[in-house]
């Protein structure tokens, strides 16, 4: 078709102008006439149901600072997904490319489709090399059952409907793989991952209001033939009856209907609507999870925002875990810990589910599915990180412990009674606020801090000798006097003194008592000190206690004239003694001190985490604690 | 450790403040908390130059 041709539905007379240059097929996007099918298929009118999508045809955005508009989509229904392909026109460069919608993930790919050589058999984690820098791992295995288009297309849609596809992702690309079985062709797209924000986005439909929607959706009760309409449109691939309340599924490919014997009700009524972090969602379903090897079951929400997807809220004993897709994840293999986001993640639990009640609406069959998943729990507190796999996909979910308080204020908007809090939850922090690394690297900081003063203190203590003289016994003294030593001088303010005493005694003592006087003002300090020293040798072995030399510490003591009256002891034998007088010195005792009160608090902290943790981890098979 | 986190421990964070500004004034003005020769100050009349005592032996 010809750029700026002007093209007439036969049906409905609506008029199109071809906006791209090498467009292969125009579908009116009024009423899903076929105007121009330049493809090597035949393509039938079929009606195109809306799922939920923000984005249209005439939409406008930016990708890598080109401009581009939305000019067509290909519907891809799967069995467990869906995929839009919007086609991508970008004037600027004359070229085509897709931009890949499914619930929330986006991902700008190239216009064609390249083809893989010889036979490949695609199977889940495996790794396929697509171009020398780009290995991706796929994560679902699927089938087309339903394929519609609308507006205006090129290039990659020569498969029709039955066909097998995959998803291959990394970090930073997607690819989609389509395998027709009838002539065993693989071909693949390939794109990068793209945030719904940076695409900037303009023109799109305001997700909570339906006006733009062209048709109802209605799904009829396979059981008692009630007319359910499905707020998820053309994403809801099963619900339960508003009516009598069975499950079924609304795909050919899925007959199933489920009564269930239990009954529940949701703390958080479906479709109300509740802001976590930042982001509005809506509650789509409800169901009540089982395991059977553990006799634990749990409630599950499925909440949807049309831009970020689908995410959960898990509920058990009042603990709730707010949970979301990873986009991309490789656990290091046969690892039970492995690091993710900086934080340290242990295997908790494996288990199957079960699905013993369930209301509302889901967009894949949850009932099948969450049987034949295989479920492994890893813990980092308050962080979760949950792998489900099953025939077909592998999914990584990362989660996240949010309070009774903050679910509440999610939910402002509507009257929760939300159930109360029993014991602690397996992912419930010790402290919610912050974690053990935070008081670790404040203790450090502080820690080094205290160390740094006290160094600092250390090199600047003058420890200045202001006084040093030896003492003799008066001789024919038979009585003990006072002796009163020359005056001396304390620089400064306010500092510490230390007093060495030394007296010669060997299996002897000295004792005496001593005043330090301020002579400007008087003010005495009396202290006293008793010198000790024996020795000998006894069974053979040499033995000693005491010492020759004893030192006071005086704190606090203010600068000036002083002097020391002494009121010496001698024994028998000694008759001498000598004192040394030092101004400021430093001590390290305060140091210690000081670290061991600032350490209080982590230690009670971490001696407490020790005991929630080992308990925690007692419900868990796969304890850290158990030998 | 984020803001919000710092926030969390603000009880704690002034602790340390208080206690480390306590830790530097005694350094600074020389007090031993603990270990400390014990003296009791008192003020003379005498001009400090005599004071009696009791002596034993």
């Amino acid at each position: 078709m010809l750029k700026d041709q002007t093209k007439i539905c036969v049906e409905c007379n609506t008029v199109h102008t071809v906006i791209g240059n090498l467009s292969t097929l125009l579908v009116c996007r009024n009423c899903g006439n076929i105007i121009g099918n330049e493809t090597s298929i035949d393509i039938a009118k079929r009606t195109l149901i809306d799922g939920w999508s923000t984005i249209r045809i005439g939409s406008k955005g930016k990708y890598k600072e080109r401009t581009f508009e939305i000019i067509g989509r290909i519907h891809l229904l799967l069995r467990r997904d869906y995929k839009d392909f919007w086609c991508v026109w970008m004037e600027e460069d004359s070229a085509y490319a897709w931009l890949m919608e499914s619930f929330g993930r986006y991902a700008f790919c190239q216009d064609s489709l390249f083809n893989i050589e010889g036979s490949v058999d695609l199977y889940l984690a495996q790794k396929v090399n697509l171009t020398e820098r780009t290995d991706v791992v796929i994560d679902l295995i699927d089938r087309c059952d339903y394929l519609a288009y609308e507006g205006e297309s090129k290039g990659w849609q020569d498969f029709n409907e039955g066909f097998e596809v995959a998803q291959g992702t990394t970090e930073k690309f997607f690819a989609f793989f389509i395998c027709s079985k009838q002539n065993a062709e693989m071909k693949f797209l390939l794109g990068e991952w793209v945030d719904f924000e940076d695409l900037k986005l303009s023109q799109i439909r305001d997700w909570d209001k339906a006006v733009e929607i062209r048709n109802e959706i209605t799904i009829p009760c396979p059981s008692c033939k009630h007319v359910n309409i499905p707020r998820g449109r053309s994403l809801t691939l099963a619900l339960t009856c508003e009516s009598c309340g069975k499950y079924f599924t609304n795909r050919k490919w899925s007959k199933q209907v489920v009564k269930f014997n239990e009954v529940a009700v949701p703390a958080i009524p479906i479709g109300a609507k509740g802001k976590i972090d930042g982001i509005t969602y809506e509650v789509m379903s409800f169901a009540v999870k089982y395991v059977r090897k553990y006799k634990y079951r749990w409630r599950e929400y499925l909440l949807f925002n049309p831009n970020k997807g689908q995410v959960y809220l898990s509920e058990y004993d009042g603990h709730w875990n707010f949970m979301r897709p990873v986009p991309f994840f490789e656990k290091p293999k046969a690892k039970t810990e492995f690091d993710y986001k900086n934080n340290q993640f242990r295997l908790y639990q494996k288990f199957h589910a079960t699905i013993v009640f369930a209301k509302g609406e889901f967009f894949t069959d949850a009932f099948s599915i969450t049987e034949g998943t295989h479920c492994e729990e890893h813990i980092a507190p308050p962080y979760l990180l949950s792998a489900e796999h099953d025939s077909a996909s592998y999914r990584w979910f990362e989660g996240e412990y949010k309070s009774r308080d903050e679910i509440s204020n999610a939910f402002t908007s509507t009257s929760l009674v939300l159930p109360p809090k029993k014991g602690r939850g397996y992912t419930q922090p010790v402290i919610d606020s912050f974690s053990p690394q935070s008081i670790i690297q404040l203790c450090f900081i502080t820690f080094f801090l205290v160390i740094g003063i006290q160094f600092f203190f250390a090199e600047t203590s003058k420890e200045k000798e202001v006084f040093e003289q030896t003492f003799h016994r008066p001789e024919g003294s038979a009585d003990q006097k006072m002796l009163v030593t020359p005056s001396f001088y304390l620089e400064g303010s306010s500092k510490s003194l230390v007093m060495q005493l030394t007296a010669p005694v060997n299996n002897d003592w000295f004792y005496g008592e001593f005043t330090l006087i301020n002579e400007s003002d008087n003010s005495e300090y009396d202290f006293s000190k008793e010198i000790e020293y024996y020795s000998g040798v006894e069974e053979g072995e040499a033995w000693s206690e005491g010492a020759i030399r004893e030192e006071a510490f005086l704190s606090r003591i203010p600068g000036g004239s002083y002097h020391i009256n002494i009121y010496p002891q001698f024994s028998n034998y000694n008759n001498q003694f000598s004192i040394r007088v030092i101004r400021d010195v430093a001590n390290f005792s305060n140091m210690w001190l000081t670290l061991l009160i600032l350490s209080i608090f982590p230690i009670f902290y971490f001696i407490r985490r020790y005991h929630i943790e080992r308990k925690r981890w007692s419900d868990s098979d796969y304890s850290p604690y158990d030998n | 450790m984020n803001l919000k986190e710092l926030g969390s421990l603000k009880y704690f964070i002034a602790f340390i403040v208080v206690f480390v500004g306590f830790y530097i004034y005694s350094g600074i003005i020389g007090w031993k908390w603990l270990g400390s020769t014990s003296t009791e100050k008192t003020k003379t009349e005498k001009n400090g130059t005599y004071h009696p005592r009791y002596f034993h032996k």
